[in-house]
């Protein structure tokens, strides 16, 4: 009887899931299987892609750019996924009791999410302009050193992980409700023990919080090497000096610039192990810090 | 030390368009030294409420709150000095028992071989000294109230508070943990504030059992006088095993006389005191338990009675009780008037 119901569910969650994997098989899994062919071939739109066998990827190893590219992935990643985890988790404590001021307050946390991401980078364009820009005036206003935020090679990634590191919406709403989930009892339990917020934290609610942040750090790792893009390509169009030519902007010129699709194809094919090494890597370590 | 609130009162105001509810209305009660007092109350009584002021989790509207000497109105829960175990035992999931145990301690900034000892001394007093190592999800309901209660225990707190800890568990442990707290409370001399609903649990616990309905504190009183003695038709409905039978009295009507279903008798259909119709008997344990419609009662009367006793179903009976088994209330305000 017992059996006979899991079985039933079993199908039932099989019937469910068709929609999603015929829409998987259709706009993940044949690109990538054709993604996978035309790396095998040099293919420039015209004419009949012509079989190449592993020339691709003899090319990449001597593609000098290719690795100041994923160097400039790491790095961003480097600023990036620690800057949004420590914005989403701290915005998220800080939002959590529900007062009006704080729903404000919430709904500001969210709205860079909802700009638009070409909007959102001229917005940028405009904040990082070295003449007239409100962040350099306002460093400058206080005596500060500016970093020469789109000038100079440090600056200029400095500012695009500003940028991604701002649009935190989504991390923001699932930490908050991860937040949420912590009951209420165990705070009065802590108070009632004179436990100053400090100690709450460090021993209450970051373990608690820590597997969703663990995610939130896996989510981001993989959007930072794969998708960064449209940052890059408008506001410091990879520049300067190949500074912020991350390896998903690469691709793009390889593909679209220089028509070569077969070797943006080799790339993209490339960039997916690179990043799943990188997801496998943090796995390890976070299991082994048992936060997964 | 002593627990002693005066004219401690609390509004609930309302979300916007709903009226606030009085939680409590100026309640005045005293934990003497070493003394356990039970409060007790129907759900929404406001005894919950009653602790978590005492606690400090609840800010009273008026009214002060000493634990020993100290004022302790206005401090924050930590610094009262207070143990505080509730229904649901708030235990931290990731820790381990020894953890959870030791929390406030090292939160207090004990040393860890100090801290370690206290948890070893605390878990061995209530039995869960093989479980320090686990953690909370792999424990039974009643291990995890014996944690919560070891934490409480760890501190040495001037004062225990606690809100329905035993409502959680099976009856049989429930029984059992009942002892185990009063005897706990006994050898530690500490004084002890207990909330729950069931009056079994206030009689067999309390020194003194407070009874608290809709905010007020009607009555507090030894069980015994509680029971022998109610000061009010509420407590002697609320009080007992079954409520007090309470039947219209005095010419006018404007007295209630109440006589408890135990002290009741049947006799002959003529000779009784009222005469009613029996609707139903049930078997309970050693006697039965008959059910009588008396013209001029709002409920029906209950009679515990002996097997020998027991009435036909349908049949017209009469039912007598001597006079020092009656007591008298106000029609009015239901307060005892003899």
């Amino acid at each position: 009887m017992k059996g006979g119901l899991r079985s039933a569910r079993r199908a039932g969650t099989g019937v469910l899931a068709t929609p999603y994997l015929i829409g998987t098989a259709l706009v993940v899994g044949l690109p990538l299987a054709g993604t996978a062919g035309l790396a095998l071939t040099e293919y420039h739109g015209f004419g009949a892609p012509v079989f190449t066998g592993t020339a691709n990827l003899r090319r990449m190893g001597g593609d000098e750019l290719l690795w100041t590219s994923l160097r400039n992935s790491v790095i961003l990643a480097a600023i990036v996924v620690p800057l949004r985890l420590v914005l989403s988790a701290g915005c998220a404590l800080l939002l959590t009791p529900p007062t009006r001021t704080v729903r404000a307050a919430r709904a500001a946390v969210y709205l860079p999410t909802v700009v638009p991401d070409a909007a959102w980078a001229l917005l940028w364009l405009w904040l990082l302009n070295p003449l007239y820009g409100p962040l350099p005036l306002a460093l400058e206003g206080l005596g500060l050193p500016s970093p020469g935020w789109l000038t100079s090679p440090w600056g200029a990634r400095a500012g695009v992980g500003l940028m991604v590191g701002l649009q935190i919406g989504e991390s923001f709403v699932v930490a908050l409700a991860a937040r949420q989930l912590i009951p209420a009892r165990l705070y009065e339990a802590a108070a009632m023990e004179g436990a100053a917020p400090g100690h709450v934290l460090r021993r209450v609610t970051l373990p608690l919080l820590s597997p969703v942040l663990a995610l939130l750090a896996l989510r981001d790792l993989v959007m930072v090497l794969q998708i960064t893009i449209v940052p890059v390509l408008l506001v410091t169009e990879g520049g300067p000096y190949y500074a912020t030519l991350t390896t998903p902007l690469y691709l793009y010129r390889r593909a679209f610039d220089y028509g070569e699709l077969g070797y943006a194809s080799g790339l993209a094919m490339m960039l997916i192990v690179v990043t799943a090494g990188a997801v496998a890597a943090q796995i390890l370590v976070l299991r082994r810090l048992r936060l997964l | 030390m002593s627990i002693v609130i005066q004219g401690v009162a609390k509004t609930f105001t309302g979300r916007r368009g709903t009226a606030p509810v009085a939680a409590l209305h100026p309640v005045d009660l005293e934990v003497a030294e070493t003394e356990l007092v039970v409060v007790v109350g129907p759900s929404g009584s406001g005894k919950s409420t009653l602790l978590r002021v005492i606690a400090g989790l609840e800010a009273p509207e008026r009214g002060t709150v000493r634990i020993g000497a100290r004022d302790v109105t206005a401090m924050p829960p930590g610094a009262r000095d207070v143990a505080l175990v509730s229904q649901e035992p708030a235990l931290f999931p990731h820790l381990r028992i020894a953890d959870n145990i030791g929390f406030g301690e090292r939160a207090r900034g004990t040393s860890r071989d100090e801290v370690r000892r206290k948890v070893t001394d605390a878990a061995d007093a209530l039995g869960i000294g093989a479980a320090l190592e686990r953690r909370p999800h792999e424990l039974s309901g009643g291990e995890r109230q014996r944690v919560a209660l070891a934490r409480a225990l760890v501190r040495e707190p001037a004062a225990f508070l606690m809100d329905e800890p035993l409502s959680a568990l099976d009856a049989e442990l429930r029984l059992r943990m009942r002892i185990e707290i009063k005897d706990l409370q006994r050898r530690l001399g500490v004084s002890l504030l207990y909330v729950t609903h069931d009056q079994h649990e206030a009689l067999a616990l309390g020194d003194r059992v407070a009874v608290l309905d809709a905010g007020h504190l009607l009555q507090i009183a030894p069980p015994r006088e509680l029971y022998e003695r109610p000061g009010s038709a509420f407590v002697a409905r609320f009080i007992g095993a079954l409520p007090m039978n309470l039947l219209p009295s005095g010419d006018a009507g404007d007295q209630v006389l109440g006589v408890r279903p135990e002290r009741v008798r049947t006799a002959p259909a003529d000779r009784g005191r009222v005469t009613g119709r029996v609707l139903t008997v049930e078997p309970a344990g050693e006697g039965c338990l008959a059910h009588i419609a008396v013209p001029g009662a709002k409920e029906r009367v209950l009679a515990r009675l002996p097997w020998p006793e027991a009435p036909e179903v349908g049949a017209e009976t009469g039912l007598d009780w001597d006079d020092g088994d009656v007591h008298r209330f106000s029609g009015a305000d239901g307060r005892r008037t003899g």
